[in-house]
């Protein structure tokens, strides 16, 4: 699958397939993945035409001290596909909270101002729970 | 009396004769001359005539218009050394006629004679007892009727052709007295100007020649020209050239059957009926009798067989009045006047100054022209070859690169994506798309865009004529509304060189918008393309910047 757009409003649809699933109703949008969906789509042959002089996205590559970002400009909007379940956008920062088009999907965007990494994210999980566990 | 010291005369034959000297003199001294030997008292040395003879040998009407009286009479080389006035001799039976060539000449740009389709052999050179007070280069004696009869009605052509030169005429009918048949100043022709030995070598230059059409893409369709000259790997100069080298003052070329220094192109044009046989490019042609006769070299007829008009070079006489049958290899008959046409300036084909300006049935091969030329076709209309132009893209990557480009009415920020309203009608499987105003100011084939109330799909186009595009090998996946917006595209597809380009007609000044994107392997950041097509084309390089 891929990012659906319906151009003359700006609305992009996320599927569900473009999803990773985690567990249950838990799904994760890597933002390297979000970058290269919002790249496919505005370099789509319906893309080409509609982007011109204004792109979907904006993207800050990543650095060793800072995330990707990547935000979607120029009016555009963006909803998942509807249904009852969770996506947590990982490993960078997105202006989705912004952007997004609130439906019954639980969306999170877990920014952050520093480098973020899987194995970042494991080890602050796990320090953070520390204090639970052992108390 | 000089005159006498140079010329004899025989009393029994009547013949004057030249028998030394180089000096030319003007006829009135002969008439004097003679008037001496007449009323001499004795003959001497070969002047054979005194009084005792009583014999009145000439006539003097006036200073220029001499007449030799019963049998005496002079020959060609008596007259070469002759000039200023006419003479008249066998009851006005022969006439040498005085002729003066008005202009400025040189040894390699001559004056030479044309009478009765014919080659007059120079001993003139490129002056000859000339008269700067009233500009005439030479003037000499020139037999303008023999035995009863004006040679070809006493028309005479004096014409310079020399390479590197200015190519002039003038025309003149010869009679009593002297004519003047003004050529002008030859100068040089700064664009004749590729040398003569080199152009002599350019085989490869070559002429169609009779009736044809040419389609300069220009909207007109296909006119027709009797003449199509194509510079293969040469240029428009050396087709200048070229053509100046195949006609010049000596020339050994033929075209249209005539020796290239006769050619002169389309002198008259006649509408013709019917025709019978089968008449062939090029022919001589004859007609009529007396005062309507004449010949010409038929240069294009519009159709061999059932021709309705004939494009001419007169050779003698007169051109076709209307009913004449005209006679080659088959015959038409002419329904009405001739026409005359004007020749070319410079050279048989027209003008050329760097562009050319072509005369009446002088065509040029359309990849040779442009929008700089006119080219006059045989309906004496002018044909101007569109200003083809190019859009350019460079610098992008086979199968990776995306680029667009289209119209923008924002100054380049964004592609025009309602430039035209689709018809009704535009349903799945018709190959064209129908829109609802003239299309115009866009490529002959490229792309086209209409709006599926999504976005939009992207058909090619190979055409379009009116409002409609005629689609490039497909059809259409969907039905259109009426109103859905539609938008031709200049280019619009994933490279597969590294270079796209698509050629349109320039008519005026249009802002381009567009970018350039890989979104695959290598993918970049959006290069935006922003410009105006211009009269010189539009390009543009594309900066590949990562976008990872």
């Amino acid at each position: 699958m891929a990012l659906i757009c319906h151009w003359p409003t700006k609305v992009i649809t996320v599927p569900k397939t473009d999803l990773t699933l985690v567990s249950g109703t838990k799904y994760s949008l890597s933002v390297l993945c979000w970058f290269q969906l919002l790249r496919e789509l505005n370099g789509s042959v319906e893309g080409m035409a509609e982007t011109v002089g204004a792109p979907i996205y904006n993207n800050t590559s990543p650095s060793a001290s800072t995330p990707r970002i990547i935000d979607v400009i120029n009016g555009y909007t963006v909803q998942f596909e509807e249904g009852l379940y969770s996506v947590d956008i990982i490993e960078g920062n997105t202006n989705l909270r912004d952007v997004e088009i609130k439906n019954s999907v639980s969306v999170g965007t877990n920014n952050t101002t520093g480098f973020v990494s899987g194995s970042d994210i494991a080890q602050k999980t796990q320090n953070s729970l520390i204090p639970f566990l052992f108390r | 009396m000089a005159w006498l010291d140079d010329f004899s005369f025989d009393l029994t034959t009547g013949n004057i004769r030249h028998e030394s000297g180089t000096t030319r003199y003007p006829v009135i001294d002969m008439h004097r001359g003679m008037q001496s030997l007449a009323y001499q008292a004795t003959k001497s040395g070969d002047d054979d005539l005194d009084i005792t003879d009583l014999f009145v040998p000439t006539k003097r009407n006036s200073d220029t218009d001499i007449e030799l009286l019963g049998n005496v009479n002079v020959d060609d080389t008596a007259v070469q050394f002759m000039y200023g006035g006419s003479i008249t001799y066998d009851g006005g039976d022969e006439v040498y006629s005085g002729l003066a060539i008005a202009g400025e000449f040189n040894a390699d740009a001559l004056p030479q004679l044309w009478q009765d389709n014919a080659k007059l052999t120079s001993y003139w050179g490129y002056q000859l007892s000339p008269d700067a007070g009233l500009g005439y280069a030479v003037r000499i004696l020139v037999k303008s009727r023999t035995g009863g009869a004006d040679i070809d009605g006493g028309r005479i052509r004096a014409q310079s052709r020399g390479y590197g030169y200015q190519y002039r005429l003038g025309r003149t009918v010869l009679g009593r007295n002297e004519s003047v048949a003004a050529v002008g100043a030859i100068a040089t022709d700064s664009f004749n100007s590729v040398a003569e030995g080199t152009i002599s070598g350019y085989t490869d230059i070559l002429n169609t020649e009779g009736y044809q059409t040419i389609d300069y893409n220009n909207g007109n369709g296909a006119t027709p020209f009797y003449m199509k000259w194509t510079k293969g790997t040469r240029t428009k100069l050396d087709v200048y050239n070229r053509i100046k080298y195949e006609t010049m003052d000596g020339s050994a070329e033929t075209l249209y059957g005539l020796t290239g220094e006769n050619f002169l192109g389309v002198t008259h044009e006649v509408p013709v009926g019917s025709p019978s046989g089968t008449m062939v490019e090029p022919e001589e042609l004859s007609w009529g009798t007396g005062a309507t006769a004449g010949t010409g070299q038929l240069l294009a007829i519009d159709s061999v067989t059932a021709g309705t008009k004939i494009w001419i070079q007169l050779l003698t006489g007169v051109a076709p009045e209307s009913g004449l049958v005209i006679t080659g290899s088959g015959t038409v008959t002419s329904t009405g006047a001739a026409v005359a046409r004007a020749l070319g300036g410079e050279s048989v084909a027209g003008n050329y100054t760097g562009a050319w300006i072509t005369c009446l049935g002088a065509g040029m091969a359309i990849a040779d022209v442009g929008a700089n030329d006119s080219l006059l076709n045989l309906l004496n209309t002018a044909q101007t070859p569109p200003n083809n132009q190019s859009v350019v893209v460079t610098g992008v990557v086979s199968g990776e690169d995306y680029v667009i480009i289209g119209k923008s009415i924002d100054s380049g920020a964004s592609i025009n994506k309602s430039e035209y309203a689709a018809a009704a009608g535009n349903d799945t499987s018709d190959p064209t798309i129908t829109v609802k105003t003239s299309i115009a100011n866009v490529p002959a084939a490229g792309w086209v865009r209409i709006s599926n109330g999504v976005g939009f799909d992207l058909y090619p186009y190979s055409s379009f004529s009116g409002s409609v595009f005629t689609l490039d090998s497909v059809t259409l996946t969907d039905d259109y509304i009426e109103d859905a917006d539609v938008f031709p595209v200049i280019i619009d597809k994933l490279a597969d060189s590294t270079q796209l380009s698509n050629t349109w007609v320039y008519s005026t000044d249009t802002w381009l918008a567009g970018q350039a994107l890989d979104a695959g392997g290598t993918p970049t950041k959006a290069f935006p393309i922003a410009g105006q097509f211009l009269s010189t084309g539009f390009s543009v390089n594309v900066v590949r910047t990562p976008d990872e």
